[in-house]
């Protein structure tokens, strides 16, 4: 993908409407669109969880290649990069990174794929034996995954790269609780939609980014929010921006 | 055991008189008006003191709300307690909840504010709109204030 990063206009709040973020000289760019994004700092203890989804028009979570490469844009990725540099830890379920073909990440940033069943995801580059640095993704299970896959899941990212947390599903709280106690306490999660749909209901999600891309992508794929029963959060939002064609969001639920 | 009541005497029940408000708007609104009164507490929350502003490390963290968000309690020599918080405007409900506590409790002799009912974030009628952690969260802020004030006036 080209490094190519459009200009930002705001459209909203209406009070810094016609505000620009620069686009081809990232380095004038990225303090205001940082500015944008930013963060209350963590208290002892404390957290800040958002989530990062793109979407089509027509509430599609994914494109027919069952990927978001084919629903996202230039101004969507810009916009991605920012929120990873600025996190401690990317939370993602384990058919996300499948779908998506998730590497580690930069240095600074660390990879946590939430998995049930504590499968390896071999061939990507996530775990220990792939890499010549050493570095693996951090693998968030419970103790439902059973003994002979933790072992395996032990043996492959390292001991201290595996969170177990909860019985027979994941528990989220204490599962966010233990990567705060490694000092991961700005997290992205980036979906999928059953992960997302935990973490709301659950009261852990401070806020969401949502990209809309300006297409129309029908088919069977799923909404942003897997299915879990009636759910109605109010979230108020916090800006609004546009470049060629996509609206790029920032709502606020805590 | 939350049964939706208005202007129910049993939801304002032992509550000082500014909360007592409180409680009573909140319930005399629909679920959507309720949120929107909730950002006003929001926004209304007044900034910290000088003294306090850059001093966050005086103040005591609250982890309940998982967003950053800290107390303090002043006891003055006539016994009033006065009320201080930070808490951010990414996380409006749960500044909204710091608001309420402030404009319901500040000012208030200790002996009162003591005997506020620890329940007091089941009374507003969030539960729906506002997950369980969050409501948790106010409990929590509350739960410190409290301590705080009895270890300040203990003899």
């Amino acid at each position: 993908m080209s490094g190519r990063a459009p200009a930002l206009a705001v459209l909203w709040p209406a009070e810094r409407a016609g505000e620009v973020v620069p686009g081809e000289d990232a380095e004038r760019g990225e303090p205001a669109l940082r500015a944008l994004y930013g963060l209350p700092g963590t208290a002892p203890g404390g957290r800040w969880v958002r989530a990062n989804m793109v979407s089509s028009l027509d509430g599609a979570a994914w494109g027919p290649d069952a990927s978001t490469r084919s629903i996202g844009s230039p101004a969507d990725l810009r916009v991605l990069k920012l929120l990873r540099a600025a996190a401690d830890v990317v939370l993602v379920g384990a058919g996300t990174v499948r779908a998506e073909g998730y590497g580690l990440l930069r240095a600074g940033t660390e990879l946590a794929v939430v998995s049930r069943s504590g499968r390896l995801l071999g061939g990507q580059g996530l775990l220990r034996a792939e890499r010549d640095d050493g570095r693996s993704a951090l693998v968030v299970t419970c103790a439902g995954a059973g003994a002979a896959a933790l072992a395996d899941l032990r043996a492959a990212v390292g001991d201290e790269r595996v969170v177990v947390a909860g019985d027979e599903q994941v528990d989220l709280p204490r599962a966010l609780g233990a990567l705060a106690e490694r000092g991961l306490r700005q997290v992205l999660c980036e979906g999928g939609p059953a992960l997302l749909r935990d973490l709301l209901g659950a009261g852990l999600l401070d806020e969401l980014c949502l990209t809309w891309s300006p297409l129309l992508a029908g088919g069977d794929a799923g909404r942003l929010l897997a299915d879990g029963g009636p759910l109605v959060r109010p979230a108020r939002l916090a800006h609004l921006l546009h470049a060629e064609g996509t609206l790029v969001g920032r709502w606020l639920l805590g | 055991m939350s049964e939706p009541t208005t202007g129910g005497s049993t939801l304002t029940e032992g509550l000082p008189p500014a909360l007592a408000e409180i409680v009573d708007d909140f319930n005399a609104v629909s679920e959507r008006d309720r949120l929107q009164l909730l950002l006003e507490f929001s926004e209304g929350l007044p900034a910290l003191p000088e003294r306090y502003a850059e001093h966050l490390e005086l103040m005591e963290p609250v982890p309940e709300c998982q967003s950053p968000v800290f107390l303090l309690t002043e006891v003055d020599d006539d016994g009033v307690v006065h009320l201080h918080f930070s808490a951010p405007r990414e996380a409006p409900t749960t500044r909204g909840f710091a608001g309420i506590l402030r404009e319901g409790l500040d000012g208030l002799p200790a002996p009162e504010l003591l005997a506020t009912p620890d329940d007091i974030s089941s009374r507003l009628g969030l539960e729906r709109a506002v997950s369980p952690l969050r409501l948790r969260g106010m409990a929590g802020m509350l739960g410190r204030i409290k301590r705080q004030v009895r270890e300040k006036t203990a003899a």
